[in-house]
């Protein structure tokens, strides 16, 4: 393969990137910015008492449930990783919430909220097959919450009981006495091939 | 702008550059080593977590629609990061031949004349054999795997002391287990005088066309000027100028250097950015039968422990156990559910993930790969890496996988589709491969229309710069490379520090 046959691939190009597969994952948001309406959640306007606020914020609790049954829910880390910029999410959030509720209006004319386990399922199912941006919202939402769940990022000692992640160690090494490797054939003496 | 002279500057301070760092300063010459990444304190800069914002400080990556490259930008480059593996590369490796039948080491390497100089390696970095009490589950259920194929296993050697078994080696050691290089190398470099600074980027390199061959007796003439961004003090512009120039910033980030800097370097070999192997790391996932005991993912150190050459002389593989952490299944490799009849959320995949940790194993196969990869930059810097699946490529693919699949089959397990995540977050295209075992951007070779620099790493074209990374290392070492890298640079450094001493010798 010749250096000038390469060099017309340039479909085939990669960057450097200083937020790696975060940032290169969620290469669709800057589409997103036509919609004018779109503000942070999780903002300075989250205060007690603000019902829109609360709302949107059990939205995305369910939301999260549906995704990853079993999560705690709501936490404060999920908040900032959604809010922060670094992860690139901060200003779509609330178009995802809006979206919710209005495809649960459309398809079943109640909020989002207020569906059965079934059709929450089918109103997210739907948010990743439907429409060029919505789907990339939703999954990149998805996997935002995976990444920062299913990482241990939401529990003090850095595991996901969900999934039976340990987090950081507390001395639990735990192996099998030698009995696998009885038997098991070696053809060098020291590790190192010949 | 600030203007500084040194007698050697080495650029990075991974497998190639901490060598370099404290041989120059032992044997008396004024060595500074810049280091782009940011500064490592073992015991403090690092946490057990899989914190992307605290990864992606450390960890960057080069990808192409085939083909990611991960390395590490820190002090001591991969070595706080790695999975500690240090085995030394078969003799076939250096035996190996490209298709048309001509040598990709020089003809003058080999394993037996690298032998010294792996030993000299392991010394400085303590590589040991790992103990039987140490081998994760993992790796007792790829034994066991193995043996029921009648396949041979070798417990893998590792640089380590007192290992706690934590399993968070890829996130660094926070025990200072790990011997990575800002433990040994670095430290006794700077004990014998030499400077290392961290947060400075390279980004040119200039001879120095009028030097006086008389300016120094007993030292050969200032020869290059080197430009750096000083990343700590808002990007400063500072100049080295250097007798001896060592490049070292890895395959990716030497390359990088020498091509943004073709202009100032005209004589530079073609092959620059060419050649890239990439250890031809396939992998398979199955779920594990009944009667087999569980493995663990997520507990005891990083890699499993144990390695089969039982196809290195008919494949030329290795293949071993894998573990990844959820971080790496969400953002690298995704279990593919749309077999299975549910998505990739929801409680199925939840459930299915929480077996991921007891009842499933990776196989990983590393080795010589058909077709390599080049990168190339371009005005404005960025860098473009290239692979072509060519047919000779997808086929290597699926035997290597045909081999893994059959491992499964004589076994019992039950494969599970898994596919890569791209860089755009979508679902790559197959075959695609990972690796960090990144070689040969700048190879080394009997000569300039094959290679970048010569069989003592020296650039062909330009004397007394020299490059001593991964980058000249020409063909996949089928093992790990790291203890190569820092062997080969161990030889290397030997050749120049002796090569001076004669001309000092000479000159008085």
């Amino acid at each position: 393969m010749t250096y000038i046959n390469q060099s017309s691939q340039q479909n085939e190009s990669g960057s450097f990137s200083r937020r790696g597969f975060i940032k290169n994952s969620l290469w669709f948001i800057p589409a997103l910015s036509v919609f004018p309406d779109i503000v942070p959640l999780f903002g300075k306007s989250a205060a007690i008492g603000d019902q829109t606020v609360e709302h949107k914020k059990m939205i995305f609790e369910t939301f999260l449930k549906v995704v990853i049954p079993g999560a705690y829910g709501y936490c404060e880390f999920l908040a900032k990783a959604f809010a922060d910029e670094f992860y690139g999410f901060s200003k779509y959030i609330n178009y995802l919430i809006k979206d919710l509720d209005k495809s649960s209006f459309i398809g079943f004319n109640k909020s989002f909220l207020q569906l059965s386990d079934k059709d929450k399922k089918q109103i997210v199912h739907e948010g990743t097959q439907k429409g060029l941006l919505k789907k990339q919202v939703y999954n990149g939402a998805i996997y935002l919450l995976q990444l920062i769940v299913f990482a241990g990022l939401c529990e003090e000692d850095q595991s996901c009981k969900i999934i039976d992640y340990p987090g950081r160690s507390r001395g639990q090494f735990e192996t099998y006495p030698d009995f696998q490797l009885i038997g098991v054939k070696s053809i060098t003496s020291n590790g190192n091939p010949l | 702008m600030e203007t500084k002279s040194t007698d050697v500057l080495i650029i990075g301070s991974g497998f190639g550059g901490a060598v370099p760092a404290l041989r120059f300063a032992k044997a008396g010459f004024k060595t500074a080593l810049l280091e782009k990444g940011p500064d490592i304190h073992p015991y403090q800069s690092f946490k057990q977590t899989q914190d992307p914002k605290y990864l992606l400080k450390y960890y960057k990556n080069l990808s192409s629609m085939r083909l990611n490259l991960q390395y590490i930008e820190a002090l001591g480059g991969g070595s706080g990061f790695y999975e500690m593996m240090s085995l030394r590369a078969p003799s076939l490796a250096f035996s190996m031949k490209n298709k048309n039948g001509v040598n990709e080491w020089p003809t003058s390497i080999s394993r037996q004349n690298m032998d010294p100089y792996y030993e000299r390696a392991e010394r400085m970095i303590g590589v040991e054999q790992i103990q039987d009490k140490d081998i994760p589950k993992t790796g007792h259920v790829f034994s066991m795997l193995m043996k029921k194929c009648n396949y041979s296993v070798e417990k893998a050697r590792y640089a380590l002391k007192n290992c706690q078994n934590s399993g968070h080696c890829i996130s660094g050691c926070i025990y200072g287990a790990k011997q990575s290089l800002f433990m040994n190398y670095l430290p006794k470099a700077k004990e014998q005088g030499a400077s290392i600074e961290t947060e400075m980027e390279a980004f040119a390199i200039k001879p120095i066309k009028y030097f006086n061959k008389n300016n120094n007796l007993n030292l050969p003439p200032y020869r290059y000027w080197v430009i750096c961004k000083n990343r700590k003090h808002s990007d400063d512009i500072v100049y080295y100028k250097t007798r001896i120039l060592i490049l070292s910033a890895g395959t990716i980030g030497t390359a990088k250097l020498l091509l943004s800097s073709k202009e100032n370097l005209p004589n530079l070999s073609n092959e620059v950015g060419r050649n890239i192997t990439f250890n031809g790391s396939v992998k398979a996932i199955a779920k594990l039968p009944d009667d087999c005991p569980d493995a663990d993912m997520y507990s005891g150190r990083s890699h499993p422990g144990l390695v089969s050459y039982h196809f290195l002389e008919s494949e030329k593989i290795m293949v071993t156990a894998a573990k990844v952490l959820p971080v790496q299944l969400v953002s690298g490799a995704r279990l593919d559910t749309s077999e299975l009849g549910f998505p990739f959320w929801g409680k199925e995949y939840t459930d299915l993930l929480r077996k991921f940790r007891h009842r499933m194993i990776i196989l990983a196969a590393l080795g010589v790969e058909p077709v390599k990869a080049s990168m190339s930059v371009n005005d404005i810097g960025k860098v473009n890496l290239y692979l072509n699946a060519n047919k000779e490529l997808r086929g290597h693919y699926d035997r290597i996988l045909h081999i893994l699949n059959a491992i499964f089959q004589k076994t019992g397990c039950e494969p599970v589709p898994f596919y890569f995540v791209s860089r755009n977050g979508r679902k790559c295209h197959v075959p695609f491969f990972t690796s960090s075992h990144q070689l040969g951007s700048c190879r080394m070779s009997d000569n300039i229309r094959r290679g970048v620099v010569d069989a003592f790493s020296e650039v062909f074209q330009y004397p007394g710069m020299y490059i001593t990374d991964g980058s000249v290392i020409p063909a996949s070492t089928i093992v790990n490379p790291s203890l190569t890298i820092l062997a080969n640079a161990e030889r290397v450094t030997d050749h120049i520090l002796k090569k001076y001493r004669k001309q000092v010798y000479k000159a008085s």
